[in-house]
């Protein structure tokens, strides 16, 4: 097999793309505001028209690249390029004001590539064993799944639940658009034959997503005033021997990071910024150094950004075998599977092996490529974050205009993209999670598909969603949990109305 | 663009009344009760449901209230007083390029929706205008001659055989 996957990444095609994918995801993680869900969604567009294999290493490998170089404008500007640099944004500022951005930074890359490499080992010996599994489930097993993937992610992307649960409706009710999936009748079409086939993935993730923050950008306009830190003109390979040294000095810092960072990106909707922030509760709970010294923050910066990189190898292990994505980023990552007819599920390890772990083998490159690139990177970047916004954002507009457009060849799309753009920034103001919305529209029409396909065999008996040990297991967990989210809801409403 | 909990939960409220609703007038399976509307009104009732959740449970279930969970920070910067002239302006430019497209061609009219937009945000005309050609040019490039996208000409039409 590994000749195969070995023959299908070295192409010359491959190879272009995965480098260009770097550069990109460098480039976009680098700049502040460009989360890596939005570095996604945006070159969507550009992998329909490229093979199943160059198409999703270039996904998978700028995601990688994007999720480090959030740490950059973090480090300099004070700015987490992405939501998972957030947790450890201070500590790193800290750091480069003290004259340490050689330390923070290199010790943020070499962190990010060994959880990272970590992620991908995890990814490629879980999934097939995963697979292996899944491959006795039928289609109780599968609408379970996908019940519990979508609560877990609802109620994990929120600081309140109910916002959560409310997002994930919201994205439900998208996927309701255009023919049902059994019956074929038109559902909320409004007469458009535009709307028949539904609302297409790509227009609404990147109106979700990239349009939603142009337009928030517009709304709530930053003063150009910016504190910066300057990287001192002496080579960062000056300073790679004592980055070195502290990364050795962390190791067991930085592999429990790795670990957590794996275990979250399981765990649907949780993704790398709540690994991030979990690794740094850890580590400043565990750690013996001076949360204010400098080796304190190496420490810090260490274990998060281990988890970080780590858990896109995590979640990507339910989003292959399952279709279930683990974070937003995984959405994207299985639309795309979907676009390029590797749908996920037990049956592409079987049918399409040599071409998913060829996948995975991009990532795992990929995470291994980030120490050469993401040295020259921090280097040449410091210029980059100090792009104006007042040019970047209307120029991220057009692209996200022409990206929506090209995977249709319709206006349709830029006006579903312009209302996604419209409902997401509605959400984001008012503290709805985005992540839950795309979860919804991605597993609505599986969700449906699996219960009215497993009704029907049943013959309208619910009671056969628990016939099966595995299902009856599933089943009870998800209707356990519904239960105890209902009941913590109804208990915080009853303890604010006794207050009041 | 902020609401209060009590505004979001009636449009929740309103959206899930609307689904389950439209949800009653779908047809059903031959073999099994749940049909074509089921789905719908499953979604439709969990919308009422989280829409009257909040409005009994208010901020209570706010867990950043609790401290049990840091809210990280906005990752683009931003600022707590609201702009609208900027929103609409941008929301505008959308607008106008839509409408305008098939007429205009993309070039012009991602020009004009950019320069407007551009300069809008504070850069001087010439360098705005200079930004929006290049930007459209470079747009249109790759995304027509390199990914053979059908982007419309316009009255840039005379030219075609020219630039194809």
């Amino acid at each position: 097999m590994m000749g195969a996957v070995l023959e299908a990444l070295l192409t010359p095609q491959c190879v272009a793309v995965i480098l260009g994918s770097a550069v990109y995801g460098l480039v976009a993680g680098a700049i502040p505001g460009f989360t890596a869900s939005m570095a996604a969604a945006l070159v969507v567009p550009v992998t329909y028209f490229l093979d199943p294999v160059p198409a999703l290493a270039g996904i998978v490998t700028l995601s990688a690249m994007a999720i480090f170089s959030g740490d950059i404008p973090g480090a300099l500007l004070r700015i987490p390029g992405t939501p998972a640099s957030a947790a450890y944004t201070e500590e790193m500022f800290q750091l480069c004001q003290k004259g340490q951005v050689e330390r923070a930074l290199g010790t943020a890359l070499l962190s990010s590539a060994i959880g990272g490499v970590a992620g991908a080992v995890a990814l490629i010996f879980m999934a097939p064993l995963l697979a292996k599994v899944a491959l006795l489930f039928s289609s109780f097993e599968y609408f379970w799944l996908a019940c519990l993937g979508l609560t877990a992610a609802a109620y994990v992307t929120s600081v309140n639940p109910i916002k959560g649960f409310a997002s994930l409706f919201i994205g439900l009710a998208i996927a309701l658009v255009g023919l049902d999936p059994v019956a074929g009748f038109p559902r909320f079409t409004f007469g458009s034959t535009h709307l028949l086939g539904g609302l297409g993935f790509i227009p609404v993730l990147i109106g979700l997503f990239a349009v939603s923050q142009v337009f928030r950008y517009a709304l709530h306009r930053p003063s150009a005033t910016r504190t910066q830190v300057e990287i001192s003109r002496s080579s960062l390979l000056q300073h790679l021997v004592e980055t070195v040294r502290g990364v050795i000095r962390f190791r067991w810092a930085i592999a429990r990071g790795a670990g957590i960072g794996v275990v979250v990106g399981t765990v649907p909707g949780a993704g790398a910024d709540i690994a991030s922030y979990l690794s740094y509760a850890v580590s400043r709970a565990r750690s013996r150094e001076d949360a204010h010294s400098i080796h304190g923050a190496q420490e810090a910066i260490a274990s998060a950004t281990a988890a970080n990189n780590a858990s896109l190898g995590g979640a990507l292990v339910p989003a292959t075998v399952l279709g279930i994505p683990g974070d937003s980023l995984t959405a994207i990552i299985i639309g795309v599977l979907f676009m390029k007819g590797l749908n996920p599920g037990p049956l592409v390890f079987v049918l399409k092996a040599d071409l998913i772990m060829s996948v995975f083998v991009a990532f795992l490159l990929a995470n291994v490529l980030l120490v050469p690139l993401g040295f020259l990177a921090i280097f040449a970047f410091r210029h980059l974050v100090a792009i104006p916004q007042r040019i970047l954002i209307p120029l991220i507009l057009a692209a996200c205009i022409v990206g929506a457009f090209a995977v249709e060849n319709s206006n349709s799309a830029v006006i579903v993209m312009l209302a996604m753009g419209l409902i997401g920034l509605y959400l984001e103001e008012n503290d709805f999670p985005l992540a839950p919305v795309i979860l919804g529209v991605i597993l609505g029409p599986i969700l449906e598909e699996k219960f009215l396909i497993s009704a029907i065999k049943a013959g309208g008996d619910l009671t056969a969603f628990f016939d099966r040990p595995v299902a009856m297991g599933l089943g009870i967990c998800v209707l356990g949990l519904w239960g105890w989210l209902l009941f913590s809801a109804l208990r915080a409403a009853m303890g604010r109305n006794s207050e009041a | 663009m902020r609401f209060s909990n009590a505004i979001n939960a009636f449009v929740l409220i309103l959206f899930g009344a609307f689904i389950a609703q439209a949800a009653t007038r779908m047809p059903g399976l031959r073999l099994i009760d749940y049909g074509t509307g089921f789905f719908p009104m499953v979604i439709g009732i969990g919308l009422l449901a989280t829409g009257v959740l909040m409005l009994v449970a208010g901020r209570a279930t706010d867990r950043v209230a609790s401290g049990d969970q840091p809210k990280p920070p906005p990752v683009m910067p931003r600022t707590e007083t609201a702009d609208p002239g900027s929103f609409f302006v941008t929301v505008g430019s959308v607008i106008f390029y839509i409408l305008a497209v098939e007429t205009l061609g993309f070039v012009p009219s991602m020009t004009v929706a950019l320069t407007v937009l551009i300069r809008w945000f504070g850069t001087s005309l010439f360098k705005a205008f200079l930004i929006a050609v290049m930007s459209s040019t470079v747009l249109y490039l790759f995304f027509h001659q390199l990914m053979s996208v059908p982007l419309a000409w316009g009255i840039l039409w005379p030219l075609e055989r020219y630039l194809s």
